[in-house]
């Protein structure tokens, strides 16, 4: 049967469409213009089934940044304590700007991917700013950390203060623990959840998480755990200070 | 008898009933009809279970059993809508994945989440053929037949539904 022999529905008729979804050929007699329809059609299909194929796979995934989702297995990794990150490639991150854009064309809302608005305000800067100069010395002292660094700020997805309200072991993965982080303050993005999981290496800590802790997270943009968790509030406050002063430097700053 | 048509079922060393591409594909099959990602064990289990269940009946495996197993996720995720009254929105799903590598470049987010939406605002008659077509890559006839409808209907959903998302990528100017 060719795609022209079959009439239902919408369609009657030879139509190139219909050829190119059950991949069926055109009827012998068809002219130019229905072969370009063909196709055109068949390109838009071969689209349509490789992204579908993305999608899938894509959505197949678990995710990590999820208030209840399960969370997905992260590599291991060292904790960066004081280099800023490296860059990342630009092509990815104009990818996820242009996903972005596309999902505020249409309206949409979503609150699971983490933009970087980081301008100066909001609620990233008011209360660091003051801490920046009130505690200019201890400021200073966190020059290094990578919350002073634009560069690495930029490459982040997540960073957020709040209390730790649940620590679990994740089960099968050794060296890695479960939190319920219940967020204060969130930095990047400046809004957030109010709950978030996160598996945490443990690996990346100085000392086990407990039940209670406040937490300073930093997620870059394309890991799945935290590659910075700090607790104290002595050494959050002096990072409050770094982000203050770095933060809106690092919304003029590119992810490379 | 039983255990050799068990067996036959079995495509890896573990006892599972599904190997680890076929369990991808399940829910992915899964995920693109709408079943929230939390669900996906639940549905991927299931599964698994009616597989069993078929080899402990006595029936005879399924000849392809990615086929059949993509074809019963598809009917789960469309129960599952029933159940449930909602689905879960892909296109905000996806926009909150953090990766979607693809060496075509940086166009692929945009093309993909318009893809996504689209699926959002399909029937889920017409989104199920066009996932069992497109994605589980069966022929017309074998979803007719594995759906118990007619060819002529299934080619009618995926017309409507392939027309749609053509038009959405257009007119978005996403291609």
């Amino acid at each position: 049967m060719t795609a022209g022999h079959e009439t239902h529905g919408e369609y009657d008729g030879p139509d190139a469409l219909m050829a190119a979804i059950t991949g069926e050929p055109l009827p012998d007699g068809a002219g130019a213009e229905l072969r370009a329809e063909h196709r055109a059609a068949e390109a838009d299909v071969a689209l349509l089934r490789e992204q579908l194929g993305m999608i899938g796979d894509a959505l197949a995934e678990e995710q990590a940044l999820e208030a209840t989702a399960p969370v997905r297995r992260p590599r291991a990794r060292r904790p960066r304590r004081t280099a800023p990150r490296a860059p990342r490639n630009r092509r990815a991150v104009r990818r996820f700007a242009l996903a972005g854009l596309a999902v505020a064309a249409v309206g949409g809302v979503f609150s699971g991917m983490i933009w970087l608005v980081g301008q100066a305000g909001g609620g990233a800067d008011d209360a660091g700013a003051s801490s920046a100069e009130a505690g200019g010395k201890a400021a200073d002292s966190a020059a290094g950390s990578p919350f002073s660094s634009p560069g690495y700020l930029a490459c982040t997805r997540l960073v957020a203060e709040g209390d730790v309200t649940a620590v679990q072991r994740v089960a099968g993965e050794a060296g890695q623990e479960r939190i319920t982080l219940h967020v204060t303050r969130s930095y990047t993005p400046e809004r957030t959840k109010p709950q978030l999981t996160l598996t945490v290496d443990e690996e990346a800590l100085s000392a086990p998480l407990r039940k209670g802790d406040h937490v300073l997270v930093a997620v870059p943009r394309h890991a799945s755990t935290p590659d910075y968790v700090l607790t104290g509030e002595k050494a959050i406050a002096r990072e409050r200070a770094a982000l203050a002063r770095a933060l809106p430097e690092a919304s003029a700053v590119p992810c490379e | 008898m039983l255990r050799r048509k068990a067996r036959r079922a079995q495509e890896d060393d573990h006892g599972d009933p599904l190997d680890a591409a076929q369990e991808r594909r399940v829910r992915a099959v899964l995920a693109l009809g709408g079943v929230p990602q939390t669900d996906l064990p639940d549905g991927v289990q299931q599964v698994r279970l009616r597989l069993l269940e078929r080899a402990a009946k006595g029936y005879e495996a399924p000849r392809d059993v990615s086929a059949w197993a993509a074809v019963v996720a598809s009917n789960l995720a469309m129960d599952w809508h029933r159940a449930q009254r909602r689905q879960e929105r892909i296109g905000e799903r996806l926009a909150s994945l953090r990766q979607l590598e693809h060496p075509s470049g940086e166009d692929s987010s945009v093309l993909s989440l318009a893809v996504a939406q689209g699926l959002d605002e399909l029937p889920d008659a017409q989104r199920q053929v066009l996932v069992l077509r497109f994605y589980a890559d069966l022929p017309v006839r074998s979803i007719a037949q594995e759906l118990g409808v007619p060819e002529g209907t299934v080619k009618s959903r995926l017309h409507t539904a392939v027309r749609a998302l053509r038009a959405r990528l257009h007119e978005d100017e996403v291609v």
